[in-house]
């Protein structure tokens, strides 16, 4: 340990290690959760598994094959994994299912979890200034969310596409701005009860500035409620993703997203012949979902104690 | 409490003008205009404009938007639809009672299912049956709208042939029947999309329930009631479910702004004639005009639901306060 000398002033601003003890982390107790109960643990082995899986794979591949490369099929219908010797046959523009689902399945989540990201960010900003804040500012920013939460967003994001045209950034854009309150509203509430608490009123006789106050002592606690609902607003936007994709509102063929592949069972005679064109992206996204949901649901006890098993 | 109602409705209007500027904005991009619905082959260039300086569509942005604003607040004019050639209000006015009847259907639906369901877990919290209910709700969550009502279709009306699989009524049944004839017919086209949106609905509800009811039952209250020597039956019927309900119900114009974004969805999916598949229709016939109507008449079902929500949950419980 370097000598100090008197009147130097300290740098570092961590304490001794010997005066703290430190809480575990949201990932420790994460994993601690998860002992006691079974679905969560299943569900995030099954979860690491699929994400490395699609992580992996997608670019596999689409290094071997050229996986929108369409060949027109004889009478524009699905061949049958039988008949084409692949294992989840090919759709109607001979592309092979199997490796669509990859690559669908990838370009679901970057969507999600753009949608998930931006929103998440926006959502944050409104909530910790509003909580933080408190008075008109918290007023007028809830009033705000309040009346934009009440605009029927999935129309008004349909009539945008139709409108302005469907890219990967216009989707991400139009519904993030369509889904940020909810998380406003969330974090709202969690830094209004951290702001009442007595670390940010010494903060605050101490003269410490606000946005320092925000950014490294009450963020920090925000943590454990911000990582679950970030993990369980992802199923949400998944959900509405597939939902506009699967109507034909989502993405265009050249960008295939699970719900572009299960829009194939909107078609009658799709969905009583060729289940093998919809089935497996269907069972992927409802596997998926259900993974991500039992895990975020865990996460959720990590941040609020009382509701821990362990 | 009164005070608090009409401040409720006060906050209403100013919400309700915003929503109407985002989508006069909205209208502003789409292509077209009021006079879409009404031009013929007949008219000449210098019909139409002299038409379009009669309506008002060379002034200036912001008093379009007051015409406009107060063609549909004072006379209920939404314009002319391109598509139909009649009236939006009319075009609307078709769907109006499909929509209503399944979404009430659906309500008392997801609240007949949910509740149970709830109380049920709430009861035998951390046992088997609260275990198999919250499977049951994650599956539920997990479960895109569409998804469900897919496999509806496919198992219900495809494989079993118990439901039609689109439609509201049986055209020959609506000429031909009795009235009871009808009636049966609807319900029976109603059942399948009603129970796709109300076992989707149920999520929150039962959620909510189950977490008060565990919060009473480890309240001082209860532990109070408890030591007197109450029942337990008598505590829970009483003391716990009275209190845990209530707020529950009252959450209905929640769960009705909730609805009305699956009812777009279940509409579609079901071939329904409702508002849901009319905007659809609409949106896929680029008839704007009904289009910004379905989207400013769902935002005001949308905001009269909070409203009844909010006035419910004070009415129920009076420390709520509402600025």
């Amino acid at each position: 340990m370097a000598k100090e000398k008197p009147g130097e002033v300290i740098k570092s601003n961590k304490p001794p290690s010997y005066f703290v003890s430190k809480p575990p982390s949201i990932f420790k107790l994460f994993l601690r959760e998860l002992r006691h109960d079974y679905f969560a643990l299943i569900s995030s082995i099954i979860l690491v598994g699929l994400l490395l899986a699609i992580f992996i794979g997608a670019p596999i591949v689409n290094y071997h094959h050229d996986v929108m490369w369409v060949t027109p099929q004889p009478g524009n219908l699905p061949v049958s994994p039988e008949a084409s010797g692949t294992i989840f046959g090919l759709d109607n523009l001979g592309r092979d299912q199997f490796n669509l689902l990859f690559v669908a399945a990838r370009n679901s989540l970057y969507l999600a979890f753009g949608v998930t990201f931006f929103s998440f960010i926006l959502g944050l900003t409104v909530g910790v200034i509003s909580g933080f804040y408190g008075g008109r500012i918290d007023n007028i920013l809830m009033r705000i969310t309040d009346t934009w939460s009440m605009v029927p967003f999935l129309m008004i994001v349909i009539v945008l596409f139709v409108l302005f045209g469907r890219t990967v950034p216009l989707f991400i854009f139009f519904l993030t701005i369509f889904t940020w309150m909810g998380r406003a509203r969330l974090l709202r509430a969690a830094s209004l009860s951290q702001r009442q608490l007595d670390y940010i009123s010494a903060s605050k006789t101490l003269g410490t500035r606000n946005i320092v106050i925000i950014f490294r002592e009450m963020l920090p606690n925000l943590v454990d409620v911000a990582v679950a609902n970030f993990v369980l607003s992802m199923t949400a936007n998944i959900g509405i993703e597939t939902g506009l994709s699967m109507l034909g509102y989502g993405l265009g063929w050249d960008y295939p997203s699970l719900g572009t592949l299960m829009g194939n069972a909107i078609k009658t005679t799709f969905l009583i012949h060729f289940p093998w064109t919809w089935a497996p992206a269907m069972v992927l996204c409802l596997v998926l979902m259900l993974c991500v949901n039992f895990v975020g649901n865990a996460l959720q006890r990590v941040a609020d104690p009382r509701q821990r098993f362990a | 409490m009164w005070k608090m109602i009409v401040r409720r409705f006060l906050i209403l209007i100013p919400q309700l003008l915003f929503i109407s500027v985002v989508v006069f904005i909205l209208a502003y991009f789409m292509p077209g205009d009021a006079l879409s619905g009404l031009v013929d082959p007949t008219m000449t260039a210098e019909d139409i404009e002299r038409q379009r300086e009669l309506i008002g569509l060379n002034e200036p942005l912001p008093v379009r938007y007051v015409n406009w604003i107060s063609a549909i607040i004072f006379e209920g004019d939404f314009g002319q639809s391109y598509g139909h050639k009649r009236a939006v209000t009319a075009v609307i006015g078709d769907r109006v009672s499909n929509t209503f009847w399944l979404s009430l259907v659906m309500l008392i639906l997801t609240y007949l299912i949910a509740i149970p369901l709830g109380i049920l877990a709430g009861r035998f919290g951390g046992k088997w049956p609260d275990k198999a209910i919250l499977f049951y709700v994650f599956v539920a969550m997990s479960m895109p709208t569409l998804v469900l009502g897919i496999l509806m279709i496919l198992t219900f009306s495809f494989n079993l042939g118990w439901f039609p699989s689109s439609g509201s009524v049986n055209a020959i049944v609506l000429s031909q029947g009795t009235n009871w004839e009808i009636f049966v017919n609807r319900v029976h086209h109603m059942t399948l999309p009603a129970m796709t949106g109300a076992l989707l609905g149920t999520v929150g509800i039962i959620f909510m329930l189950r977490a008060n009811i565990i919060d009473r039952t480890a309240s001082e209250y209860v532990k109070l009631a408890r030591s007197k020597g109450v029942p337990t039956r008598v505590i829970f019927n009483k003391h716990i479910l009275r209190n845990s309900i209530i707020p529950v119900t009252a959450g209905v114009g929640f769960a009705i702004a909730g609805l009305l974004m699956g009812v777009l969805f279940i509409e579609q999916i079901f071939g329904y004639p409702g508002m849901g598949s009319l905007f659809f229709e609409s949106i896929g016939r680029r008839d704007y005009a009904v289009v910004n109507a379905l989207i400013i008449l769902f935002s005001v079902l949308t905001a009269l639901g909070m409203l009844i929500s909010d006035i419910l949950l004070t009415v129920v419980d009076p420390r709520i306060q509402v600025q």
